[in-house]
């Protein structure tokens, strides 16, 4: 725990364009190149050098880490801090709004996961439509503003969703349920998930050539009016043409499945699957696939369709091919 | 004297056409806003107007005189973010800021004997949004808040339409008159826009604060889109199928600019970004937490309307449930927001906030002006600057030749506790406030407190 402090406090002083800083005398875990003892010289927020002598520039800020350990800060590749709202449930598609929007640097939970190590994280939307909103990568740079917190080039995502979640708030009747005042959102089955999502490809398609035609015509020196801008439709688009990547919640081994086909039949690509409890029965297809997965360490039985989750699911997909990480899930 | 006076003005009631008679205030300290304190000197009122303001200024024959001995004359405050003189508002809490749902859409709200209508699929529907309604078709003299807040010393507020996402369009008007076009002074005074949302899951589009500007953005597209589809059609009505009206787009285009709820620094940094984004020209509103913000405010020479209604516990609220230390923090900060933006050069007003009571009013200026805000950057704040911000400063928000008689005249200093607001003239027709008591418990007296002389 202490050695993982170590790490995000130089994180965070290195990117305020302070002195160099040479951490001496450590066991450094490279995860690229093995295990060494020695040294790092961090300059202007980037490693300059790891081995075991580093020169000390002069002026520079000298940690001794003797008997500790200094290791990468932690990626999480699934996590709802640092934003003022995480879901947009009301629609079975909210691909229109985004986490960048509500980013929120005043979060005390920024401070807590740097303390736990984490320096980096994907801020995913919530899991309540089959398609979700657009998702943003942040540094966890406390103390800056929350345009600061974004990494710079880190392609940009969206949730999706399948399983109990995205169809939990529908309503297998399509009247009114609660106190009356609430209607079905279609879908209410695992079979209305993919209908949503392959209607708003669909969808997608029709806009997407609808500005091509518009380009050419303007290219032709036509003069037409233009088609009307869709921020729902818009990120689809970016999926559709590879400049988005998609997270999709998922738990089950027959709707990972059926996403991957449904993103072959399309011709984009599943970027990760997140949680993906199953994913040790179809690993293979997964690996074939190119998709990643992120999953617990430790955690299921939640509910239903975490049922079915062993402990062993990171390792059997690593083994399988599958690049995996493992993520938290935080709020 | 004063008996005849108000005789006068009675009759003047009776008869609209004629204007109110000549006012003469001799021998008055005036603070004209405008320029240095007047430590004895004349304000003549004709015709609605304020006609003559000096030292040396000649007091009309025709003209009533008020002995303005002891007297302070000030411009008629202006509330510059309101609902006062909409009927409907009151009661007066801002509908603004985050989790300020649970309202019906507007749809349902204006036809409630209606069945509710289907919740939003999405911006398509145009959820929460009312921008066409303008403030100026909705005020009504009725108000029976209007006595109360001419009695604090408001004269004008800058009043809107307060339901929804899109709520409407302000209106700059005068907080008296025979009829409801007496009031209003000028139109177009800005677009009110609050973050309403649907609560819960399954009620309609949009549940979260993303949800709302991700609308917000939709429709700024849109309208830019509709106003290129309409310039094309104009150009080429043969054989273009036309353009749908949308009178939601109509509403937001003919704004000239937007007021957006800004709670946190968050917010003042978001809104900032979101309003170049969509190039409008943004005043933010409410601000508690401003005395952290005026950097931001200052570096996008962004325009604040400061809530004189200092965040409180809820009356109701849990007595077992700790405060976060932030929500601590802002209610003690709060009150330093005007002193801290005047510091750095941040232009602002201050507004009501919905405060109908002198006493309370007077309290929530004081406690910034105990917080460092100069009392003359209070007044400013609360006259010429709202005027300025709603281009109005050529009518209202100083006491000067040629504009608006809007005043109020006191004895003792404005914001005072034990000040008395001795008159009100709107558009030169005089007031005497009698303010209304406290609201307490039927029959609580100080007796009934025990504890008080102990």
């Amino acid at each position: 725990m202490r050695n993982a402090i170590i790490v995000c406090a130089l994180a965070v002083s290195a990117v305020a364009a302070t002195p160099p800083i040479v951490i001496q005398n450590a066991t450094i875990l490279t995860v690229t190149k093995g295990t060494l003892n020695g040294s790092i010289l961090i300059r202007d927020g980037k490693i300059a050098e790891v081995g075991e002598k580093v020169m000390v520039p002069a002026g520079a800020k000298v940690v001794d880490a003797s008997g500790e350990y200094v290791m990468p800060g932690i990626i999480d590749c699934h996590s709802h801090i640092a934003a003022d709202s995480i879901n947009e449930g009301s629609v079975s598609v909210s691909s229109m709004v985004g986490i960048e929007d509500v980013l929120n640097p005043d979060d005390i939970a920024i401070y807590r996961a740097l303390a736990g190590g984490v320096t980096t994280a994907n801020i995913l939307h919530g899991s309540a439509n089959s398609i979700g909103g657009k998702c943003t990568v942040i540094k966890l740079r406390w103390g800056k503003d929350a345009h600061d917190m974004i990494f710079e080039g880190a392609l940009p995502g969206i949730k999706f969703a399948l399983g109990e979640n995205p169809k939990r708030a529908g309503n297998p009747t399509g009247q009114r349920i609660g106190a009356g005042n609430v209607s079905g959102r279609y879908p209410a089955t695992r079979m209305g998930v993919e209908d949503v999502i392959r209607e708003a490809f669909n969808e997608a398609k029709v806009y997407q050539q609808s500005w091509k035609d518009y380009n050419e015509k303007v290219a032709r020196g036509e003069q037409v009016p233009p088609p009307r801008r869709d921020l729902k439709l818009e990120p689809l688009v970016e999926v559709l043409e590879g400049k988005r990547l998609v997270h999709s919640h998922c738990y089950r081994a027959d709707e990972i499945l059926m996403l991957l086909r449904v993103a072959d039949d399309y011709g984009f690509k599943i970027r990760t699957l997140q949680h993906v409890l199953e994913g040790y029965k179809v690993a293979k297809e997964i690996a074939a696939h190119g998709a990643g997965a992120s999953t617990f360490s430790d955690w299921w039985a939640y509910k239903l369709e975490a049922f079915d989750a062993i402990p062993y699911n990171a390792a059997i997909m690593t083994r399988k091919g599958v690049i995996v990480s493992l993520n938290s899930d935080s709020e | 004297m004063k008996r005849l006076t108000v005789l006068l003005f009675l009759s003047t009631f009776a008869l609209p056409a004629a204007p109110p008679a000549p006012v003469a205030i001799r021998n008055a300290r005036i603070f004209p806003v405008n320029g240095p304190v007047i430590a004895k000197g004349t304000v003549v009122l004709r015709n609605g107007l304020i006609d003559a303001v000096g030292v040396d200024v000649n007091v009309p024959a025709d003209a009533w005189v008020i002995e303005g001995d002891g007297l302070t004359v000030y411009p008629g405050l202006i509330d510059a973010l309101s609902t006062f003189g909409i009927a409907e508002a009151a009661p007066t809490t801002p509908s603004g800021g985050r989790g300020a749902g649970g309202q019906a859409p507007a749809a349902q709200q204006s036809t409630p004997s209606q069945p509710a209508a289907p919740p939003a699929r999405g911006p398509e529907d145009r959820p929460y949004t009312t921008s066409w309604l303008k403030a100026e078709d909705l005020v009504k003299p009725t108000d029976r808040r209007l006595e109360n807040v001419r009695a604090e010393g408001f004269t004008t507020a800058v009043t809107f339409p307060d339901r929804g996402i899109f709520a409407g369009q302000g209106a700059v008007v005068n907080l008296a008159g025979e009829t409801s076009g007496d009031m209003v002074v000028s139109g177009s005074a800005g677009q009110y826009v609050t973050f309403t949302t649907t609560p819960g899951f399954g009620g309609g589009y949009p549940n979260s604060l993303m949800g709302v500007m991700a609308y917000i953005r939709q429709v700024y597209l849109d309208a830019d889109h509709y106003k290129q589809a309409k310039q094309f059609y104009a150009a080429h009505p043969r054989g273009t199928p036309r353009p749908e009206y949308d009178r939601a787009l109509e509403g937001v285009i003919e704004s000239p600019r937007v007021l957006l709820p800004a709670t946190r620094r968050i917010d003042v940094d978001r809104l900032i970004r979101f309003s170049n984004e969509l190039h409008i020209q943004a005043l933010l509103y409410g601000l508690p937490e401003g005395y952290r913000s005026a950097e931001l405010l200052k570096s996008a020479n962004a325009t604040a309307l400061v809530s004189l209604k200092w965040p409180e516990k809820a009356r109701d609220s849990d007595p077992e449930e700790p405060d976060s230390i932030r929500v601590l923090e802002i209610r003690d900060h709060a009150p330093s927001t005007p002193a801290v933006l005047a510091r750095n050069g941040v232009r602002f007003a201050l507004y009501s906030g919905g405060i109908d009571r002198r006493a309370d009013l007077f309290r929530a200026v004081r406690k910034a002006i105990d917080d460092g805000l100069a009392p003359e950057d209070a007044l400013r704040a609360m006259t010429l600057t709202p005027a300025e911000i709603y281009g109005v400063a050529d009518r209202l928000g100083s006491v000067e030749k040629g504009k608006i008689a809007n005043l109020v005249v006191t004895k003792g200093d404005l914001f005072q506790d034990k000040t008395e607001v001795k008159y009100v003239f709107v558009d030169g027709m005089k007031f005497e406030p009698v303010e209304e008591p406290p609201p307490g418990r039927p029959g609580a007296t100080e007796a009934s407190n025990p504890g008080d002389n102990q």
